[in-house]
């Protein structure tokens, strides 16, 4: 069987999808694989130097104890044979019971210009540029790999500044950093650099973006129910705070309709906001927990730990949302579940007003939208992938081209239990005890 | 013989655990009875009408100082983790006038002063408790991550406010202390450019390299200290480990929103000498000999 795709984003004409390390590129118009590129990074190396870091480091401080005793009780013979510490390091390897690693690409996004894809490695923690050659089409590669930056700690999310000349990522230790696309070199980034802004918070989010008068900001969100716009590359500026949220931010969009003003953020609460972020005002807040309720499932419920004693306290979360620009409004993905929410912004840019719920024959994992369709990725046996048209919001019925990707699509797994990860945001959920 | 020595050695052990469990009992008791008192008396007016009102309960006994030895705590807690903490959603969410119930207007509805001192990681309180009488007419909040700490300080509140009723020269009403982690949620209870002064008085020194992120001055939360500072806004900082000092110092150094004062001006700050000598740490410090490290910065304009 197929393993589901992980992640979807398309241009209109293009369709990148990511599958546990492997990324594929489709076109639109023939349904072709056009671009391909495996991570085939092998961790050992990386690690092998760092446990040979940390070796040297511990060697030197005990160096420095034993240097310090040994002056005290010089007259001591020291019959303690010293180890040879030259061997070469260990690598660490799991033991059994450990949770597996997963590497998988964790996201993907397009630069403002749409001619260069910016992707996330976890294998060696790696933002990557992709520059589209599509003379290249048929020829099977359209993705030309320009840029591997590794980081010192894992990255949530990477997006490209405004003029596409940097990308900026942030981490799951709350720190952004901002690096040249175009220098050769690669940026030595350690624990001691500093960084562009960072929050005491796992990074969730991050939009770069501008206003009319093309002052740029950049609005970064965390676990910690912040939303924080700060000036943009004048970061050390903060700008102000949108505060709401009870819950994690999973997730925040600023549709281009009415002049990038608009945003909307959602992610453990029941209830996504629509806010003003250049005044920022909070305009309206849409409520969830009618719709949702009754496509709630067992994947919903609270951990034993915190669960209640009828054992029915369920928990959602919103995993993505995605501006549909041609019809002035959003979609909204609740993770595991198989209902689309299409949410119109009405009322002259003031309201979240529900348009249409879409069911699904099966759980979605992921979501994309071009100007004309929603593109919807499966957790299903045998369909994969659909597409919604956007003018009728229905779904599409008789699609060669999806089909023809799907046909194209080739990561084989034996069963389900090979799966990687499709469902991660509800980990994003604070969980403390005291 | 060597039998004798291993029942004395037996006899100790049991006194020993009997000692632990009795003083473990009497640690219990005392932080239940204060618990109990600072439930009622935690966001109550304390004032002359109060002092009528309880002479019943009291016999117009003083509240007793809290005792610090019952209060103690390890000394590290960690920043990242999700304790279980409350905070505001929002500034505007923040109900300030059960902390300052002196200073809240019931005709109107609202505050007449909004707090302005800021005292990170304030320990036991001894700073604030000197700032009180030397700022009456700022609100002073204490922000403390460790719980017994912070009961310690609520409890040393209330004692300090109902001995000093009719104390013309401060009555305690303008301090009050906070349970909260300032690394994250400081700009969840302050507005942008509320605050004069931030005090930074012996943080944790965090001394492995890997910890590093952990301080609280660092680059990044440099911006946020900027936010919720005003124009001309001081941050003061005071340390005993030179390492911590210099990493403070080049981090402020570098931040373009904040510029070095130099030692006249540290000289002549009624701030600075308080900090020097008044806090629990600093008196350590000064039994022990130890040096004091201090810098203070101040908030420029965004450029």
């Amino acid at each position: 069987m197929k393993h589901p795709f992980q992640l979807i984003l398309s241009t209109g004409n293009l369709l990148f999808t990511a599958t546990k390390n492997e990324l594929y590129v489709f076109d639109l118009k023939s349904g072709n694989k056009i671009g391909e590129w495996i991570d085939t990074f092998d961790s050992t190396e990386t690690i092998k130097e760092k446990v040979k870091k940390e070796q040297e480091r511990q060697l030197k401080e005990n160096e420095s104890k034993k240097s310090k005793t040994e002056s005290l009780e010089e007259d001591e013979p020291t019959k303690k044979k010293r180890k040879s510490n030259n061997s070469e390091p260990k690598i660490p390897t799991p033991g059994e019971g450990a949770p597996t690693i997963y590497n998988y690409i964790r996201s993907l996004k397009l630069s403002n210009d749409e001619k260069s894809l910016i992707i996330i490695t976890d294998s060696d923690k790696s933002g990557i540029v992709f520059k589209l050659d599509l003379s290249n089409k048929n020829n099977g590669n359209i993705l030309k790999l320009i840029k591997r930056q590794p980081f010192p700690k894992r990255p949530n999310v990477i997006v490209t500044s405004n003029d596409d000349s940097e990308i900026v990522m942030g981490d799951k230790f709350g720190d952004v950093y901002k690096i040249q696309i175009n220098d050769p070199e690669l940026k030595k980034l350690d624990s001691e650099s500093d960084p562009l802004l960072g929050h005491v918070s796992m990074l969730t989010d991050l939009i770069v973006t501008k206003q009319d008068n093309d002052q740029e900001f950049i609005i970064t969100t965390d676990r910690d129910e912040h939303i924080r716009i700060s000036k943009f590359p004048s970061s050390f500026i903060i700008d102000k705070f949108l505060f709401g949220h009870e819950s994690f931010i999973s997730n925040i969009v600023i549709p281009k309709f009415n002049n990038n003003q608009l945003l909307i953020s959602g992610g453990g609460d029941n209830f996504i906001t629509l806010w003003n972020w250049v005044k920022g005002e909070e305009l309206d807040r849409f409520q969830l927990d009618d719709l949702i309720k009754p496509h709630l499932n067992e994947l919903h419920l609270t951990p034993s730990r915190f669960q209640n004693e009828e054992n029915n306290l369920k928990e959602y979360c919103v995993s993505k949302i995605v501006a549909l620009e041609k019809i002035n409004s959003i979609a909204v993905l609740i993770e595991s579940t198989n209902q689309l929410f299409i949410i119109k912004i009405s009322d002259n840019f003031q309201k979240l007003e529900l348009d249409k719920s879409i069911q699904f024959d099966s759980n979605i994992v992921t979501i994309t939208a071009s100007y004309e369709k929603v593109f919807v990725g499966l957790d299903n046996d045998s369909n994969l992938l659909t597409s919604i048209d956007i003018e009728t919001r229905e779904i599409d019925q008789s699609n060669d081209i999806i089909n023809k990707v799907q046909e194209n699509y080739s990561v084989e797994v034996n069963s389900r239990d090979e799966f990687y990860p499709l469902y991660t945001t509800y980990q994003l959920r604070k969980r403390s005890e005291h | 013989m060597s039998e004798i020595i291993k029942q004395e050695k037996k006899l100790n052990r049991n006194e020993l655990q009997k000692l632990q469990s009795e003083n473990y009992a009497k640690r219990q008791n005392y932080r239940q009875e204060r618990e109990e008192l600072r439930k009622n008396l935690k966001h109550v007016r304390i004032d002359q009408e109060f002092l009528t009102n309880d002479k019943e309960n009291n016999d117009n006994d003083k509240i007793e100082l809290p005792k610090k030895r019952f209060y103690r705590q390890r000394a590290h807690s960690n920043p990242f983790s999700d304790h279980r903490l409350e905070y505001p959603i929002s500034p505007n969410h923040m109900d300030w006038s059960k902390f300052y119930p002196y200073y809240y207007d019931e005709i109107n509805n609202k505050m007449n002063k909004q707090v302005t001192i800021a005292d990170i990681g304030c320990g036991f309180g001894g700073l604030m408790v000197d700032l009180s009488p030397e700022f009456p007419n700022n609100l002073i909040l204490g922000m403390e991550i460790r719980v017994q700490v912070t009961n310690y300080v609520e409890d040393r509140i209330i004692a300090l406010r109902q001995q000093n009723l009719n104390n013309d020269s401060t009555n305690y009403q303008n301090i009050n202390v906070i349970r909260g982690n300032a690394m994250k949620f400081l700009p969840n209870f302050f507005q942008k450019s509320q605050l004069e002064k931030i005090f930074f008085c012996f943080p944790d020194p965090h001394f492995k390299q890997r910890k590093h992120k952990a301080r609280i001055v660092t680059n990044t939360l440099l911006s946020e200290y900027a936010y919720v500072l005003k124009e001309g806004g001081i941050i003061y900082t005071i340390t005993d480990v030179l390492d911590l000092h210099e990493w403070m110092v080049k981090h402020l150094d570098q931040h373009p929103l904040f510029e070095r004062l130099d030692e006249v001006f540290e000289k002549n700050d009624k701030c600075v000498e308080i900090m020097t000598y008044s806090t629990e740490e600093g008196k350590k410090v000064e039994r022990n000999k130890g040096q004091k490290y201090i810098k203070c910065y101040k908030r420029l304009p965004n450029p």
